[in-house]
């Protein structure tokens, strides 16, 4: 009863909107929506925490009921996927190829070669070469309605998941509630058009916790930031970040610290950020190339 | 591979990011939700009444929805029989048509008797007829020991300006059938004594279906309701609709009584000398106007709203009704209520006939076509249960004041409060379950 009850998500007022905070995917969740009716705030509060649940749900690798564990524990069998599961390896697969093999889902297996605390390592190299046996999207089959993994290959949608739920959650509410939202699950923000209203949004730097880098100003699109300045290791005097190179099976050597894209979409502004620290020196460079709006922090 | 080069990149994924969010399938959306709550209406002394009810929506994709209303209750207790109170005890023919019923002298006359049970049905299936317009189309079914309700409705409505403002229009048509137990009485002819079988059919009972008619009387009603939504400002929202309605058939309560009381100069002034049964118009014209504005202040909402009323039984009511929502912590919250309302009275309202005077075409002494004034109070709270879930409980309680007896009734009927006060609690349990 009252006591033992979760708050799914409370409602408050900011600038004009009613703002619902709710906590998913192992972050802060903000929604911000125009409404003069508590009811209708409470109502599209309710369908963004559950919609973003349910993504969660389906995709995490952590939880046995989802379509991802189903997948990495297949045992090298086939396993049939629904069709939005289906538009989402496709979409990882297109991103494997317009990266050349820099973002590739399978490579989450390379993590327990790497302990990213701050601290002097020195990588054990058999493990990382035996780990890379075990990475590579073009060794999965895929057709479409099912996808069949080599056994002791994983897949982890965690680098596509937070994004594509962003956008998820704003399509949805736009429809619902006939205007422009803000939809922000951790960092990775998607705004849609709201007449001719504009949406602030604040960056961070992420190497001095909560000051801001800049300010964007957006009537709609997605935001998304790839890099953790906390994240690091020390090999051979050489800081290295936590984004791992799956062709390699190392940190890409000089990183940025952290790249904020604006895109259309919080999925692509997401894709473009990490793409752009798999460049390492030439992030910059790759950047500019796209013509995006971007903050690189070095 | 043209591809690959960093420039084509962003051009590449603006296509696939579309086709990944492009369509919108497997989607959680409003998949839907059953509204349950149980209801307990205590009148002081009077009528009580159980119900439960069911909500269903359902949401099948982001244009159709179906909805299903479905409502018990069991009703008892006993209800104003029209007549005026006495100094003797007064025997009256139960609705049974044979089990009277007896009201000590002094006493407001009560029908005791007053049992039943109903069930109600509501479907509707809305869906979008356009970008910018939705349509619904829907039925209604009642049944009660002696009272049947068939109908249907349609409604349409349209935004505009950005959504910003919504013109709606509804029609609904329903068909009643009143079949009073023991028969529908001849308006104005006088109740027989207990123990005598009542009604211008050969009704004993319900479903008889005898001659002069049967015991069935049908009602038409008809109603139209046209609606103007407009959001002011990001945090006002204003509704105002007018309703127009039409009854026309049998719109007696075939239970009411008037009590014809002898005259000042009488040898008992105030006393019944016999009870007549109510006479209506048979048709019934009724007209309001509604305005609503909502305004959102520092995350709580204030919804106040006035409601204008007349029809062509002379009949003007007003109501002002101010609901304030609170938000607590934690999805919590709390909701006061107020609301006043006052009506004038029929026309053919009368207390009581006097004897030897002309009887009048029509005339009811029902409690709920006279002159009062109501206050009701209430208090909501609602808290979250689990994902999506909601536990909510509400109080209301409401008082009739100021209900006007004619100025100098004869005899007796000057000793005695012809109107009582009437108070009602109200209690409602209810749990929203998302689905």
């Amino acid at each position: 009863m009252p006591s033992s009850s979760t708050a799914p998500f409370t409602i408050g007022t900011r600038g004009g909107h009613v703002v619902a905070t709710y906590s998913a995917m192992a972050s802060p969740c903000e929604i911000l929506i125009r409404t003069a009716d508590a009811g209708e705030a409470r109502r599209l509060a309710s369908l963004a925490h559950r919609e973003t649940l349910r993504i969660e749900h389906k995709f995490s690798r952590y939880r046995d009921d989802g379509v991802v564990h189903t997948i990495n524990h297949s045992n090298g069998g086939p396993v049939a996927v629904d069709d939005e599961t289906s538009r989402l390896l496709r979409y990882a697969g297109q991103c494997f190829e317009l990266s050349e093999g820099r973002f590739d889902i399978t490579s989450g297996v390379l993590r327990r070669a790497w302990t990213f605390d701050g601290r002097e390592t020195t990588p054990d190299r058999a493990l990382i070469e035996s780990l890379r046996a075990n990475v590579g999207w073009d060794r999965v089959e895929f057709d479409g309605a099912s996808i069949r993994l080599p056994r002791g290959m994983e897949i982890d949608l965690g680098g596509i998941g937070k994004e594509y739920a962003a956008d998820r959650v704003a399509d949805l509410l736009t429809a619902e509630a006939g205007h422009g939202v803000m939809v922000n699950l951790g960092g990775d923000i998607r705004v849609t058009a709201d007449g001719e209203h504009r949406w602030t949004i604040g960056i961070e730097d992420p190497a001095r916790d909560r000051s801001a880098l800049g300010q964007l100003d957006l009537a709609a699109g997605g935001v998304a930031s790839s890099g953790d300045a906390r994240r690091f290791c020390i090999v051979n005097g050489v800081r290295l970040g936590h984004i791992l190179d799956p062709r390699t099976g190392w940190p890409v050597a000089d990183a940025p610290r952290s790249v904020t894209v604006v895109a259309d979409t919080c999925t692509a502004a997401g894709f473009l950020s990490t793409l752009a620290m798999l460049h390492g020196t030439d992030a910059e460079a790759f950047l500019a190339a796209q013509d995006v709006v971007h903050h690189c922090v070095r | 591979m043209q591809l690959n080069r960093p420039e084509h990149v962003r051009t590449a994924l603006t296509a696939f990011t579309a086709a990944l969010l492009g369509t919108h399938t497997a989607m959680a959306g409003d998949a839907g939700k059953v509204d349950s709550s149980l209801l307990i209406y205590s009148e002081t002394n009077r009528v009580k009444l159980a119900e439960g009810v069911v909500d269903l929506n359902k949401q099948m994709d982001e244009q159709k929805s179906y909805a299903l209303h479905l409502v018990f209750d069991a009703l008892t207790g006993a209800s104003p029989n029209g007549a005026t109170p006495s100094s003797h005890v007064q025997t009256f023919t139960g609705a049974s048509g044979h089990a009277g019923y007896s009201t000590p002298a002094g006493e407001i006359p009560l029908d005791s008797s007053f049992s039943d049970r109903r069930f109600a049905v509501d479907g509707s299936i809305s869906d979008q007829i356009s970008r910018l317009t939705m349509g619904s189309v829907g039925g209604h079914l009642s049944w009660e020991r002696d009272y049947a309700s068939l109908g249907i409705n349609g409604s349409i409505s349209r935004d505009f300006n950005r959504k910003n403002t919504t013109i709606g229009m509804s029609a609904a048509y329903n068909h009643d059938t009143v079949s009073p137990i023991g028969g529908a009485p001849t308006p104005l002819a006088s109740m027989p004594a207990a123990s005598v079988s009542v009604g211008e059919g050969e009704g004993e009972g319900e479903g008889g279906g005898g001659g002069g008619g049967g015991p069935g009387k049908g009602k038409d009603i008809g109603d139209v309701v046209v609606s103007l939504s407009q959001v002011l400002t990001r945090y006002t929202l204003v509704q105002m609709n007018y309703s127009v309605d039409r009854e026309s058939g049998y719109l007696n309560d075939p239970y009411k009584l008037l009590s014809v009381v002898q005259d000042e100069g009488s040898a008992a002034p105030g006393e019944p000398v016999d009870y007549l049964y109510e006479s209506r118009p048979g048709s019934r014209t009724k007209q309001a106007l509604y305005a609503e504005l909502r305004q959102y202040i520092a995350g709580t909402a204030t919804d106040v709203s006035y409601r204008y009323f007349w029809d062509d039984w002379g009949i003007r009511s007003h109501a002002v009704d101010l609901i304030e929502h609170i938000p607590l912590p934690r999805g919590n919250s709390l909701e006061p209520h107020v609301r006043w309302y006052s009506q004038t009275q029929a026309d053919f309202f009368r207390t009581y006939l006097v004897e030897g005077h002309q009887i009048p075409q029509y005339a009811s002494a029902d409690a709920r076509l006279t002159a009062f004034d109501a206050w009701t109070y209430g208090l909501r709270y609602s808290l979250p249960v689990g994902e999506g879930n909601e536990l909510g409980f509400s109080a209301e309680y409401y008082e009739q004041t100021g209900t006007r007896a004619p100025p100098n009734p004869p005899g007796i009927l000057k000793q005695y409060d012809l109107f009582p006060a009437l108070t009602v609690f109200m209690l409602r349990i209810g749990f929203t379950h998302a689905l």
